[in-house]
């Protein structure tokens, strides 16, 4: 294997400098050919009866010698054309955390709408799965193995496939720099966020892991379709079918403060993997955070986007 | 043991039709208890799939291999060149068949099988073999193709598909290497092959002896004459050389060499035989001046076969027809009028009345001739047995035979008469096949003849049996016998529809021998000299042909296919692309990034003229490949106006 895995550097190399971002046909110049084992058994076998028919000064076994040896070299021509014109587009997966399996889709065109078949793909270090067969664009989805924190590359993508004989084996790796994001993966026991306050009284006076003063009940107001819905109040509804969020009393608007400096510890991905649970638990909450690592400040913010926003610079942090 | 035996009961059951279709054509030369077994073993292989029962594993597999090889290497001798290789294949294969577990296993069982297919060449090389090898051949692929798939997605009709394209593609690579690669002359290693019973002339002669070989219809060898011009030459073809005779039997020349070959005069005519394997003479027209081929003409015009072989062997030959030719030694010359002691005194008597007058050679021999014509001679197949002195019982008693009794009678009186004589054996004429432009001579045209040494004259050919029946000199015995009584032979020389298929189907068989299996140096050199290559037969020059062939045709094969693939391109851009190449050609290039309806414009406002087809030719293309609901009607408008595009300006 180490010969092959040899040429697959090789063949990265050269398809490095096709790295794609959208979407990429596959030319004869990606696809790189090379015998499978069958195949070179196949090649032992020419030869024996080549010797045979020349012991033998066979005719017909040189006949029949030669149209197996044309055979194979023919289906050599027909396992790279069963790549030739296909159109592979990698589409950005979404993020995960560290330690999830990372899916990317890849969708893939027939050029010509040509059926292929036995074509496998499958990104590094994950498991094959199989195109089906058809003309009609066609969607894959791949697993890769679990990654750890990172923002990266979705990388190399190969193709393969054996059709018809099964006695080469054509390849071609697409690089893709579509953007992979893994956050980190949460802390389990990283309990709530740290409250912050206006008026700074509330940085330094409240510090470690207590949680903020969210539970003063204040009043209930109709619900907007901004409210999330861990404030509805579910009760309410229940008894008097009317939407209604709870009202807190927020000691100056409470929010999560994530702040990077302040934890103590040397492991900077233990930090890290608070901080995220953190926002987690302050999204769920629907308490607005904020997050300060070093070099990166990401004001007081909620909803969706900001989360995600919060988690990338996590994921994107070096220490 | 996993189960997984029974998911492919389909697949298994095709691989061993296969098998005991590459076995069956072998299984004659195979003692029955073995194909018995082999049978056995695909059956219980069968009996696991369909039972869903696992494979043995390795530990049973590898002893049973082992045990198995001995076991045939023991009861196979000798081993190698016979049966026993291909017996071992057998075996082999048939316990691969056992161990198939993945993808890998099953390509190599197929390969193995077309191998044990294969071997049938190495014995017989018919073109039923052939046949039978092509459906083979075929099948074998098939079962690779359907081993690759390994998700089972493509149906049987896809797969035969697959495998009809492979064949296409592949036969005129596989035919020039056929005609390019390299033949040598000579094997690597000998192989003793099995022998054939031989046929055909010997070298002793008892007439009487020749009558079984009369009847045969079997083909000792096939012909074909180069253009004699005009002249159609006697067809004698000369055999074994009869000199020593003892009052019954004819022998050839027991020791000593014989004299030098004759000089060679007059001209040659140019012949190539076919010979059917087992023969043991090459028997070209008398007199044969040069044979081809690695055999040696002695210097009696007797030319012996090589090795006994297992298919035709091909000779090129020339052979003299002209006048007489020769010498004679003293010592030969007392051999060849030896008489056997004893002789009848009704012979001597008849020899020197031949003799009488003082006349020359040539005289005595007419004269002897003129007997056979003259007196009541009868040609027959079924003689009267003859009693202790067979010639003279001969000539004035039955007077009935055929050519063994003529020849030896008449070589008998020659000698008597103080001519050096001795009788040569044969063929004489043959079937023509008017579809090949060949002759084919059989069993049956064999024939005995005499050859005199007439002084002033040289070596001459005497037949007294046309003296008799002259029909037999030239039509062949049947016609010939068909005269006398005793002829039994029914059907050959039939005319009409079924002679004429037995000739073209005779025809098909000896361009077969000839072209096909006969191919080798020899046949090869000629082709390439018929192509005007005659310079490059070289081994170099070949191997390197051998080696460009395909590396050339698989450049071409890839090509043909950059080619197709841009023609595929979907129809609607194809006609975009044609319409802008006709813009081209009036100077007008749409760059990249400019949408068809804005680029017409442009164009239009560069073409006043045609302005208006422009727009109407990428109103069309857009309608088809950004219109929501293009229809078939649409993309035929597009076609239609961009065929048109630019027609009227033409005739304009």
């Amino acid at each position: 294997m180490s010969l092959r895995s040899r040429f697959d550097e090789l063949a990265a190399r050269g398809a490095r400098k096709h790295a794609t971002l959208g979407s990429a046909t596959l030319t004869s110049r990606r696809i790189y050919i090379l015998p499978t084992g069958s195949g070179l058994f196949f090649a032992f076998i020419i030869g024996a009866t080549l010797v045979g028919s020349l012991n033998y000064q066979s005719s017909l076994g040189f006949l029949f010698t030669f149209l197996l040896a044309s055979i194979g070299l023919v289906s050599m021509v027909e396992t790279q054309r069963n790549l030739t014109g296909l159109t592979v587009e990698i589409l950005e997966p979404q993020p995960v955390f560290a330690g999830e399996v990372l899916k990317i889709v890849v969708t893939f065109r027939s050029g010509d709408g040509r059926t292929r078949r036995g074509v496998g793909v499958f990104a590094q270090g994950g498991e094959a799965a199989l195109i089906p067969a058809g003309g009609e664009p066609f969607e894959v989805e791949l697993t890769a193995p679990p990654r750890s924190r990172e923002v990266g590359e979705v990388g190399r993508v190969t193709l393969e496939t054996e059709y018809p004989l099964g006695l080469f084996r054509a390849w071609a790796p697409v690089e893709s720099v579509a953007r992979t994001v893994v956050y980190p993966s949460p802390y389990p026991g990283a309990g709530a966020p740290p409250a912050g306050g206006e008026g700074g009284g509330g940085e330094g006076a409240q510090g470690g892991q207590r949680g903020n003063s969210v539970e003063d009940f204040y009043g209930l107001r109709d619900y907007v379709t901004t409210d999330p819905p861990s404030r509805v109040n579910w009760k309410a509804l229940a008894r008097t079918g009317a939407l209604t969020v709870k009202e807190f009393e927020a000691s100056a608007p409470a929010y999560a403060r994530l702040d990077y400096g302040e934890l103590s510890g040397t492991d900077p991905e233990a930090k890290l993997s608070i901080l995220c649970a953190w926002a987690l638990t302050a999204y769920g909450d629907g308490v607005p955070l904020s997050l300060a690592l070093p070099g990166v400040e990401i004001p007081r913010g909620s909803g969706q986007l900001h989360l995600r926003r919060t988690l990338e610079a996590l994921a994107a942090f070096r220490p | 043991m996993r189960n997984e035996a029974g998911e492919r009961f389909a697949p298994l059951s095709l691989q061993v039709a296969a098998l005991a279709l590459a076995w069956i054509p072998h299984a004659p030369r195979f003692p029955l208890w073995f194909s018995g077994v082999m049978a056995l073993l695909l059956a219980a292989r069968l009996g696991l799939a369909w039972g869903g029962l696992g494979l043995p594993g390795r530990w049973m597999l590898l002893p049973a291999t082992g045990g198995a090889s001995v076991w045939v290497i023991t009861q196979f001798r000798p081993f190698f060149g016979g049966n026993g290789a291909i017996a071992l294949l057998t075996v082999m294969v048939v316990l691969k068949l056992f161990e198939m577990r993945e993808k890998r296993d099953r390509i190599v069982a197929a390969l193995l099988g077309y191998v044990l297919a294969a071997t049938r060449f190495t014995y017989e090389q018919t073109p039923f073999a052939a046949l039978w090898m092509l459906g083979l051949a075929f099948l074998f692929t098939y079962i690779l193709v359907e081993s690759a798939d390994e998700e089972r997605s493509m149906g049987v009709r896809e797969k035969a598909r697959v495998v009809a394209r492979l064949f296409i593609l592949s036969a005129p690579v596989a035919l020039l290497l056929f005609l390019v690669f390299p033949r040598a002359g000579a094997p690597l290693f000998t192989i003793q092959g099995s022998r054939h019973g031989v046929t055909g002339l010997s070298e002793e002669m008892s007439p009487g002896s020749v009558t079984s070989l009369v009847l045969s219809e079997e083909i000792v060898f096939r012909a074909e004459l180069a253009d004699s011009g005009g002249v159609n030459p006697e067809l004698y073809w000369r055999g074994p050389v009869l000199e020593e005779f003892d009052g019954v039997t004819w022998r050839v020349r027991q020791k000593g060499e014989g004299g030098p070959l004759p000089r060679q005069v007059g001209d040659t005519l140019a012949q190539v035989l076919v010979v059917q394997p087992g023969v043991k003479w090459i028997t070209p027209l008398d007199y044969p001046a040069a044979v081809e081929g690695g055999v040696r003409i002695s210097p009696d015009g007797v030319v012996k076969a090589g090795r006994a072989g297992t298919s035709t062997a091909t000779y090129s030959a020339r052979s003299l027809i002209g006048p007489s030719f020769g010498e004679l030694d003293g010592e030969r010359r007392s051999l060849l009028l030896k008489v056997p002691e004893g002789a009848d005194e009704r012979v001597v008597q008849l020899a020197l009345e031949s003799k009488a007058g003082g006349v020359s050679d040539r005289e005595i021999a007419d004269r002897m001739l003129s007997f056979f014509h003259r007196e009541n001679f009868v040609y027959t197949l079924r003689p009267e047995p003859l009693g202790p002195d067979p010639v003279a019982d001969f000539l004035f008693r039955t007077r009935q035979g055929f050519c063994e009794h003529y020849a030896s009678a008449m070589a008998v009186l020659l000698r008597h008469a103080g001519i050096p004589s001795r009788v040569v054996t044969g063929y004489l004429g043959g079937e023509y096949n008017p579809f090949g432009g060949h002759w084919i001579v059989q069993e049956l045209h064999s024939h005995a003849w005499v050859e005199a040494w007439l002084e002033d004259v040289g070596w001459t050919r005497l037949d007294p049996t046309a003296a008799v029946s002259p029909e037999r000199v030239r039509a062949g015995i049947d016609r010939a016998a068909s005269l006398t009584s005793g002829y039994i032979r029914f059907g050959f020389g039939k005319g009409g529809f079924f002679t004429d298929m037995r000739l073209a189907a005779d025809y098909l068989g000896f361009w077969w021998e000839d072209w096909v299996v006969g191919f080798g140096q020899e046949k090869q050199r000629r082709l390439l000299k018929g192509l005007g290559l005659e310079g490059r037969t070289g081994f170099a020059a070949l191997l390197a042909a051998t080696i460009a062939a395909p590396v050339l045709f698989l450049l071409l094969l890839g090509a043909v296919y950059a080619k197709w693939r841009r023609r595929g391109l979907d129809p609607v851009d194809r006609l975009w692309k044609r319409f802008l190449r006709k813009l081209e050609k009036k100077g007008i290039v749409k760059a990249p990034h400019e949408p068809p309806e804005e680029f017409a414009q442009r164009a239009g406002a560069l073409l006043p003229a045609m302005a208006a087809e422009i727009l109407a030719v990428a109103k069309a293309y857009a309608n088809c490949r950004y219109g929501r609901d293009p229809t078939p009607g649409d993309l035929a408008g597009l076609k239609k106006a961009v065929d048109s595009f630019g027609a009227k300006s033409a005739k304009g």
